[in-house]
């Protein structure tokens, strides 16, 4: 792992914004930000661990722990509220057997609750790893996740 | 269309004249641009309507250097999309932009902060970075002048707060995105304390429509106290949800939501400038033109354009409840006002929603208003309750008829 860190490291050494970027890398690889990579990067930043904690932290993006194989996010901002998204967050938590928030126990997937995609005409919508549905109904919901195990 | 053009490739910037008010701004004095874009009379798109010119001389009359220039396209106000649209269709004219603004107040780096939520824009803007690159547009001596200048893309992680424009860049320095108390400004002090320009990427996108037309003519375009085309993100229970440019001053909200196909139901009102910060009005406010003196006369503002419709089965408590999680959510926590104002806004809202609300919560709900908006440190606390305010007025029989 070391040498893999160390890598995107000095990928990202003549940026000015580097620290957001190394941890994306890390993440992009990994799935998550281990405690091992935090340890490398403090070295060769010349920083403490705890103040990279301290800024990852902050972020709702990054994580700390391996997640499920698909990352489920569900907006529940104001826009999709109005236009059903409870309906398709009760109907996939009863599906999934999870609330938002938790991974699947076969650890296909990792249901999130986030606020705004940014997608506000297509309301209400989901991501899937990246990829966006829109117009969505609780029944579509799920029959857009069920495609993905095949 | 000014700014919505569809040119997503550089030959086809290029082909309807991208980069002309580039080269043409590198012929000119700094301040020559500066004045411009005073003249031309934009404020910025991002939220705060701010004159952009002025800004701009902030900057430029610096000594301290090195300067930065920030493009903002953290887009983080639900409802807003405009931003994502713009960057999808017309990419290049927000960093002919950026550029150009780089040039008039002497910035050799900038930096273009994109949402996480946008990953696969922001990889397309790094590529049209090196593009530009490539072809003597961004680096070293621009098209053979003596100015050089790059720009690194840098993608969020999740916040809404880290779109102001101190928490951004306590961001980009790589730290939380914590604003800072002001002053200094970020004019003065802002990146690694250094002089530092913050635009939003609309905002940008206007400034070589400025160069090609010349700041007297632009000003012409809209009215009274608005100039130029502005980008609404139009949204909600409308027929044809969307992005709509439309020159400030010439459409009112009414016959906004009516070239959006009409409202899909019966109207009931409609959410306006930013789905969280933004004020909830009711059909009074349909003939008010989408202007920014216009707004202010009626107390309220434009914000970051959007119009979110809302039909009779929208319920205004439960809509304020979606709200005040949000804000319990996206406060960065640093000050206690609105750490714990936030908290017990929604704790109350949630009362009132599960139908337990009594008017001794009312005066709970108004008295946290106030203390947050007096003693918020930035304008996320302080704005926090606008929408429960303006609801208040526009709506207050119905919120009134559940309260014992
Ligand atoms: C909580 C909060 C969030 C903000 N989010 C954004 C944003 O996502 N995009 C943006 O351009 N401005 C945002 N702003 C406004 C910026 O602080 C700043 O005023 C703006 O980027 C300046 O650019 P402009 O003058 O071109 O509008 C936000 C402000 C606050 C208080
Ligand atoms: S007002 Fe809220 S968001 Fe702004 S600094 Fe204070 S806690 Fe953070
Ligand atoms: S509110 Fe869900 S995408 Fe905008």
């Amino acid at each position: 792992m070391e040498d893999k860190v160390v890598e995107i490291i000095e990928k990202h050494r003549k940026d000015d914004a580097k620290l957001l970027a190394i941890l994306h890398d890390v993440q992009d690889e990994f799935g998550y930000i281990p405690e091992d990579a935090i340890k490398v990067i403090a070295r060769e930043l010349k920083m403490k661990k705890g103040e990279i904690y301290d800024t990852a932290s902050f972020y709702s993006f990054f994580r700390f722990k391996p997640e499920g194989q698909h990352e489920v996010l569900v907006c529940d901002c104001i826009v999709c509220h109005i236009k059903g998204a409870e309906d398709i967050i009760k109907r996939l938590e009863e599906e999934f057997k999870v609330t938002m928030g938790e991974t699947t126990k076969d650890g296909k997937y990792t249901f999130k609750m986030v606020k705004g995609l940014g997608h506000c005409e297509k309301s209400p919508v989901m991501m899937v790893d990246g990829k966006l549905y829109g117009n969505l109904t609780p029944e579509r919901a799920v029959e857009i996740l069920r495609r993905c195990e095949q | 269309m000014i700014l919505l053009n569809d040119a997503r490739n550089i030959e086809d910037y290029l082909e309807n004249g991208g980069f002309k008010a580039l080269r043409r701004a590198l012929e000119f004095e700094q301040d020559e641009i500066i004045s411009e874009v005073e003249s031309a009379g934009l404020v910025g798109r991002g939220g705060a309507a701010f004159p952009t010119g002025l800004k701009m001389k902030f900057v430029k009359n610096e000594k301290n250097t090195p300067k930065y220039i920030i493009a903002n396209a953290d887009e983080g106000e639900p409802g807003t999309f405009k931003d994502r649209g713009l960057m999808e269709k017309n990419p290049y004219q927000i960093l002919e932009g950026m550029i150009i603004s780089a040039y008039a107040v002497g910035a050799k780096k900038g930096f273009f902060y994109i949402r996480y939520e946008y990953r696969e824009i922001a990889e397309k803007i790094k590529n049209k970075v090196k593009e530009l690159h490539r072809l003597g547009i961004l680096g070293n001596n621009i098209y053979g002048s003596k100015f050089s200048f790059d720009i690194e893309v840098v993608l969020g992680a999740g916040a809404y707060i880290c779109g102001e424009a101190t928490a951004l860049m306590e961001s980009i320095e790589g730290k939380r995105g914590y604003p800072r108390i002001k002053p200094p400004h970020s004019t003065q002090r802002g990146l690694w304390g250094k002089p530092t320009l913050t635009n939003n990427v609309e905002t940008l996108a206007n400034i070589p429509v400025i160069i090609n037309m010349g700041g007297e003519k632009y000003h012409k375009l809209g009215k009274e106290g608005c100039s130029g085309p502005q980008l609404f993100s139009i949204s909600g229970f409308v027929k044809r949800p969307g992005i709509y440019e439309y020159i400030l001053g010439e459409k009112t909200i009414g016959e906004a939501i009516e070239l959006a196909g009409g409202v899909d139901g019966n109207f009931k009102g409609v959410m306006l400038g930013g789905g969280a910060s933004g004020y909830i009005l009711n059909r009074d406010y349909l003939d008010m033109p989408l202007c920014f003196s216009d707004a202010k006369k009626r107390g309220v503002a434009l914000g970051t354009g959007d119009i979110i419709v809302l039909n009779e089965s929208v319920r205004i408590w439960d809509m304020l409840l979606n709200i005040a999680k949000f804000f319990e959510h996206e406060s960065c926590g640093q000050c206690f006002p609105c750490r714990y104002g936030t908290r017990r806004m929604r704790e109350i809202i949630e009362k009132i929603v599960n139908g337990k609300g009594t008017s001794e919560d009312i005066k709970k709900l108004n008295a946290t208003a106030r203390a947050m908006k007096i003693a918020s440190l930035c304008p996320l606390g302080k704005s926090a309750m606008t929408a429960y305010e303006s609801a208040m007025k526009n709506f207050h029989d119905e919120l009134m008829e559940v309260i014992k």
